[in-house]
């Protein structure tokens, strides 16, 4: 009985401690690397207008600073690796983005103290095949994960922008 | 005449004493408690507090010398997390500050694993982690090329937008080093360095502990805590003894 009421208390100590844990999951490198099958265009950069850095600032609701975002291509399919707070700190995500909707989002390092729930596919499936409606937003509902929400929402912001920039490339083209 | 006082019995004398004694405890952690429940739309992480004996009592104070590098009218330094764009501040940022060059009219700065691309005027242009095993030791400019070396002596040179880095061999060249920080700038890039180092999130969570006053602080809201556990013990025990008298006294009645 102590035997059993011991492992249980490990388990749950264990699992508390794995929600918290942060840290690099998978590099830039890695992640370009994996997207394009080890044969990965040269990377590129779109110089944003006055336009597009307004939208952006829409989509995360706070100040953007850059002028240029770097992206790889190759056909149709597009990977960004952009960053966005959580709580305090940024999150370093992954997306890919192909005809248009996207394929795969991952978070590549996660440096807050707890909401690193949104690494794991039981999250990220929901974002596949997602697009971009007129106004900016998701073309699917996803669901939340209690005592992440700050975190579920940069992965939101980034899955939005990640969209919006491969619709400027696509138009540009 | 004589006055008849209702004798009080141990509980309610003690109870009354200890509520009076913590009513400015318990007005303070529920004020407190009530503002970090509500943190994030408080943003109270994100108020810095500037007054300097709150500044003093934390000793917010640089734990190492800054580190500057000039290009043409600018510096760019670091002071410990802090980096600053002249007298603005840029970046906070663990990793370390390793040179900066201007090329082109972009000022090129390094860190230990990322390359930052800023305007003449310090705007922000791109920031990337530059995919290598190694950290970044030096950057460099040679035939008006880009150059990079790492930690395990690797060479880079950029393309033309610095966006893609092809490995070199070994070249000689003079590398990007910290320049001495002028006083009056260090000065005031001090100033803005101890008003960035103290949320009001930090001394909130330090009054509702009683960490504020150190040690002692935190046993004596200790001894609040169990205070109020007695209080509320106390208090439920009082009711229950007035529960019973007033069912007994019913039960004389009829």
């Amino acid at each position: 009985m102590l035997k059993t009421q011991l492992i249980i208390l490990v388990a749950c100590l264990f699992f508390s401690s794995a929600n918290y844990a942060g840290g690099d999951y998978l590099s830039a490198d890695q992640f370009i690397q994996q997207t394009f099958a080890h044969k990965p265009p040269r990377a590129r950069a779109l110089w944003l207008t006055k336009s597009q850095q307004q939208s952006i600032k829409k989509i995360l609701a706070h100040d953007f600073k850059k002028l240029r975002i770097r992206y790889w291509q190759q056909n149709e399919t597009t990977a960004w690796i952009l960053n966005e707070i959580g709580k305090e700190k940024p999150i370093t995500i992954g997306v890919v983005i192909k005809q248009g909707k996207i394929a795969e989002i991952k978070v590549l390092s996660f440096r807050e103290s707890r909401g690193s729930e949104i690494r794991h596919d039981f999250f990220t499936h929901q974002f596949k095949q997602t697009g971009l409606t007129n106004e900016l937003q998701l073309d699917k509902h996803i669901d939340g994960i209690s005592g992440a929400t700050l975190s579920v929402r940069a992965m939101t912001k980034i899955a939005r922008i990640s969209l919006y920039l491969d619709q400027q490339i696509r138009k540009q083209q | 005449m004589t006055r008849h006082h209702k004798k009080r019995f141990p509980a309610f004398l003690w109870h009354r004493r200890l509520g009076l004694l913590v009513v400015l405890f318990i007005i303070i952690l529920s004020v407190t408690g009530i503002m970090l429940n509500h943190t994030d739309s408080l943003n109270l992480s994100q108020q810095k507090i500037s007054n300097s004996l709150l500044l003093n009592l934390y000793e917010i104070s640089p734990k190492k010398p800054p580190v500057n590098y000039r290009t043409h009218q600018h510096n760019i330094s670091q002071w410990d997390e802090q980096i600053y764009f002249d007298n603005k501040k840029l970046l906070n940022d663990k990793q370390q500050l390793r040179g900066v060059v201007n090329w082109k009219n972009i000022i090129i700065m390094v860190l230990s694993r990322d390359v930052v691309l800023l305007s003449g005027e310090g705007e922000l242009i791109d920031r990337y982690a530059l995919a290598q095993n190694s950290e970044i030791e030096h950057i460099g400019i040679y035939q008006n090329q880009l150059i990079i070396k790492m930690l395990d002596q690797s060479i880079w040179q950029a393309d033309e937008d610095i966006i893609n880095w092809q490995p070199v061999g070994p070249l000689q060249l003079s590398w990007s080093a910290p320049s001495p920080l002028k006083q009056s700038l260090k000065q005031q890039l001090l100033e803005k360095y101890r008003g960035e180092g103290l949320a009001l999130e930090r001394i909130i969570l330090d009054i509702h502990s009683g960490r504020i006053f150190g040690s002692l602080g935190v046993y004596l809201m200790d001894a609040v805590a169990l205070i109020m556990l007695f209080l509320s013990l106390s208090g439920a025990w009082m009711w229950w003894q007035r529960h019973l008298k007033q069912k007994q006294k019913k039960k004389r009645k009829t």
